[in-house]
């Protein structure tokens, strides 16, 4: 009787098994690669000469490698990094999870909490860009790793160039180029350094508003806590804190979507609007955008994959799930307090304790975001003034066991005070980053990829990419024009009213 | 010496109607007509409240009530005359209610008594202490939310002609029972630009022989919308307005050519104490400002500010100032020796991780492992 009763079962099951297991693949091929399915030969395919974890000089030549020839295009005089890539030695490569914490890190940034707001000025406009960023942002950070690799004359691609200033003196020229192209890497990255100490101050003294300690002493002391960043040696540590960072980031979403579902039963869903506001759109597109610049870090952190094929699934995955947290986040926020979503949704929560719980979790991000953008200034520092004479002109940092020389880390020290002085300094420091952070972060993620991408892999591309690549150069001179004319107006209202201090 | 007299009554109306109210006093037969002035159609019934006086040497033995809809035709009663009590307090229990024909020309509906939140019901007699800093706040009903709080001390300086046609100056201050009231315009659309708080407080003793009238203190706060910026876009809230309705009572104002009328001073259309919303603005140190006032003297009032804290267009429920934005004045105050101190030690630790780095990397050289 049972096994009849399972045959039977065992029958029906199929059909549904079968049709599932369509409805599984066809999702699949919708979404991007998975990167757990990589085959050992897909290193082959990519031919990375010269990068196999343990691939040093001599051991390419005594292997019976899978090619023959031995020639080493990588031509930076780097002799600590055999096999490229930006971030010091090639012994500490890091894995592909490694890598994708560090772009969600960059990606997922501290203006989260604005988002409702972005929602409540733009409605179903923002979210459609919210998604329509991440997509193109994605692109323009493949299209200029790509245009880190030539292919040679046997169709393998090799990896030729290992920064971004490289690619930009093989466009610019080697003077004019590069030297732009640094400070303009150099600039950025060090406001969003000073952004985060400033993030903090601010944070924390509006979660004591009646404390002795005033923001500029509150910005001192997370200067401390930062200190420890100058004894950073490797990209290991900088994942490890960027994968804290994103737990940090969890949590927030978590408790603040959580709180958002509990009162599912006041949502607004007629709220959301679909005519765009063309003065304040401006703002809310702003937010959005200037949110998705991971460009600056991705040459440097594809060099240090160890498996660099890796590379674009992780891109994809990790501005899904950015897209994906920054929306619902977005679209969740304002529906719970709809049209009175104040610019940052920590102000609309109920209680004093909650709202001061959040704060010092974002606090806690913004320590863990720090290490990236500051790591990375350090080695463009060091790439550009420390590398030893005649190319430079300061000697190596480094001894040679290894350790840090002392007036490296004084150097290194120096710099986390230096973002620390400014902070405190400069009056009015978001919508300042906001004026100069319109140009440097158009120019660094959207047209200056697409047009080195242009420019080098030109005659090989056909229309439609060379279309697609126009459109968004087009589209970033839109942005950066209209956030640099928004800025610059709340920059002078700002200064009318007059110093803080 | 003359008493004076006040009854109070309120009536429902269901539109814009104004009228007036007449009463008749009995020795001198005088009268005072007051127009109550306009009223603003927000809801189907409104209340007014109306305040009578007569002054004379003399009870008021009649009064009439007069309410037209139009000039032409006018619907008067009597008051019942057992009512005529000679009073002196002002509390709610002297509402009464008054007999009207209801006529079919007119809408008005039988007026009944309702006790107004206007006039403060005198509590247990307290001394006032001059310039005490107090907390008030304006509450929306509907939401719960305390929209506006503030906290100061002031006191007023204001001018005043004497019947020697000579110009005085009174000094009042605001006394820590005054209460509170105001609007949030939460709900409206076309003025939820603007927020409003009210203090009301009668001048002189607060015992049984005070018949003066309140004085009313306001200030009105606009928001606006700072124009286009990222990721900080903030509104900006400031005190827009500040008004006061002071009665000329004979102790605080001797002599006065007006007594018995009201002074009214403004300072309209300023952009006082900016901060950005969800903060509050808070001045230790005494602000001063000159009001305008009605009587074309010449000279200005003046309102002390001091030890004022404010913070309007709150969405809180509870009653805790947000993080405050303190005024310049202030900022010579309040110390610099917090920051100081911390960057202080930002340097001391700074120089304690060099020379801690420093003598480790002596010692592990001396020890002498080899490099490679």
């Amino acid at each position: 009787m049972a096994s009849q009763f399972f045959s039977r079962l065992n029958m029906a099951v199929p059909p549904i098994g079968a049709s599932l297991g369509a409805a599984w693949t066809s999702v699949k091929s919708a979404l991007p690669d998975s990167c757990l399915n990589s085959q050992p030969d897909e290193q082959l395919h990519f031919a990375k000469f010269g990068r196999k974890p343990n691939d040093t000089e001599l051991s390419t030549l005594q292997s019976n490698g899978e090619e023959g020839n031995f020639q080493r295009v990588d031509s930076i005089g780097d002799d600590e990094s055999c096999g490229g890539g930006e971030f010091g030695s090639s012994r500490h490569k890091i894995s592909e999870w490694q890598a994708g914490w560090n772009v969600t890190n960059a990606i997922q940034g501290m203006f989260v909490v604005s988002l409702p707001y972005a929602v409540l000025h733009g409605g179903y406009w923002a979210i459609t860009a919210m998604i329509g960023v991440a997509y193109i942002c994605c692109y323009t950070g493949k299209i200029l790793v790509d245009c880190l690799y030539v292919t040679n004359e046997e169709g393998q691609l090799v990896r030729v160039r290992d920064t971004y200033v490289s690619i930009a003196e093989e466009c610019f020229g080697r003077r004019v180029g590069a030297r732009i192209v640094n400070t303009a890497q150099l600039i950025e990255l060090l406001m969003t350094c000073i952004l985060y100490i400033v993030l903090c101050g601010d944070l924390m003294a509006g979660t004591f508003p009646d404390g002795a300690i005033d923001t500029r002493s509150w910005m001192m002391i997370c200067g401390i806590l930062l200190l420890p960043c100058s004894f950073l040696k490797n990209l290991h540590h900088v994942s490890t804190l960027s994968f804290w960072c994103t737990m940090a980031h969890v949590v927030i979403n978590i408790m603040i979507m959580g709180y958002c579902l509990m009162q599912a039963g006041s949502w607004g869903w007629s709220q959301v609007s679909l005519r765009i506001n063309i003065f304040t759109f401006p703002i809310t597109l702003g937010i959005i955008v200037f949110s998705y610049t991971s460009q600056i870090f991705l040459p440097a952190l594809e060099g240090n994959m160890k498996d660099p094929s890796k590379f674009h699934c992780m891109l994809n995955w990790s501005h899904v799930a950015a897209a994906i947290f920054k929306s619902l986040f977005g679209y969740v926020g304002f529906l719970t307090w709809q049209g009175n979503t104040a610019d940052e949704i920590t102000n609309n929560l109920p209680t004093q304790g909650f709202k001061g719980f959040v704060n010092f979790i974002l606090v806690v991000k913004a320590l863990l975001s720090y290490p990236l953008p500051y790591y990375a200034a350090l080695d463009l520092l060091e790439r550009s003034f420390f590398k030893g004479r005649p190319e430079t002109t300061f000697p190596r940092m480094w001894a040679l066991d290894g350790e840090l020389k002392v007036w490296g880390l004084a150097l290194r020290v120096a710099l986390v005070v230096f973002t620390i002085v400014m902070a405190v300094s400069i009056p009015h420091f978001a919508i300042l980053m906001g004026f100069i952070g319109s140009f440097t972060g158009t120019m660094l993620s959207f047209i200056w990829p697409c047009y080195f991408h242009l420019k080098l892999k030109g005659p090989t591309l056909d229309w439609g990419t060379v279309a697609y690549d126009c459109f968004v150069i087009f589209l970033g001179v839109l942005f950066g024009v209209i956030g640099i004319y928004i800025s610059f107006r709340a920059l002078v209202e700002k200064f009318q009213i007059g110093l803080p201090f | 010496p003359h008493s004076s007299i006040s009854r109070i009554f309120s009536l429902d109306i269901s539109l814009h109607h104004q009228f007036f109210v007449e009463l008749e006093c009995s020795v001198h037969s005088s009268f005072i007509k007051t127009l109550l002035g306009q009223i603003m159609e927000a809801k189907r019934v409104l209340v007014v409240l109306y305040l009578c006086i007569c002054t004379g040497n003399a009870l008021v033995t009649d009064s009439n009530f007069s309410a037209y809809s139009d000039p032409n035709s006018t619907i008067s009663s009597t008051l019942l005359p057992s009512t005529t009590i000679l009073t002196t307090e002002m509390s709610t229990s002297e509402m009464f209610t008054t007999e009207m024909p209801i006529s079919s020309t007119s809408s008005l509906t039988t007026p009944t008594i309702s006790p107004t939140p206007f006039i403060p019901t005198s509590s247990t007699l307290s001394p006032n202490p001059p310039n005490p800093v107090k907390n008030w706040v304006v509450v929306d009903e509907e939401t719960n939310v305390t929209c506006i709080m503030v906290k100061f001390a002031a006191s007023f300086v204001v001018p005043f002609y004497t019947i020697f046609d000579q110009i005085q100056n009174a000094t009042l201050d605001l006394p820590g029972n005054a209460t509170s009231s105001g609007t949030c315009n939460l709900g409206v659309m076309e003025d939820s630009h603007s927020q409003k708080i009210s203090l009301q407080w009668i001048a002189g003793q607060s015992d049984s022989s005070n018949t003066n009238l309140p004085n009313i203190l306001t200030f009105v706060f606009h928001k606006n919308m700072s124009s286009g910026i990222q990721a900080t876009g903030k509104e900006l809230v400031y005190l827009s307005d500040i008004m006061f309705e002071v009665y000329l009572d004979s102790e605080n104002f001797p002599n006065a050519s007006r007594v018995g009328n009201y002074s009214h001073g403004e300072l309209v259309n300023s952009n006082l104490h900016s901060v950005a919303i969800n903060n509050s603005y808070r001045c230790n140190s005494e602000e001063t400002f000159e009001l305008n006032v009605d009587e074309k003297i010449g000279d200005l009032a003046i309102i002390h500010l001091s030890h004022l804290q404010t913070e309007a267009f709150r969405m809180q429920t509870d009653d805790k100032f947000n993080f405050a934005t303190d005024c310049p004045a202030d900022k010579v105050i309040t110390s610099d020796i917090v920051p100081i101190a911390v960057g202080c030690a930002l340097a001391a630790l700074v120089i304690v991780v060099l020379v801690a780095y420093l003598i480790g990397r002596r010692r592990a050289r001396q020890r002498g492992y080899q490099s490679v």
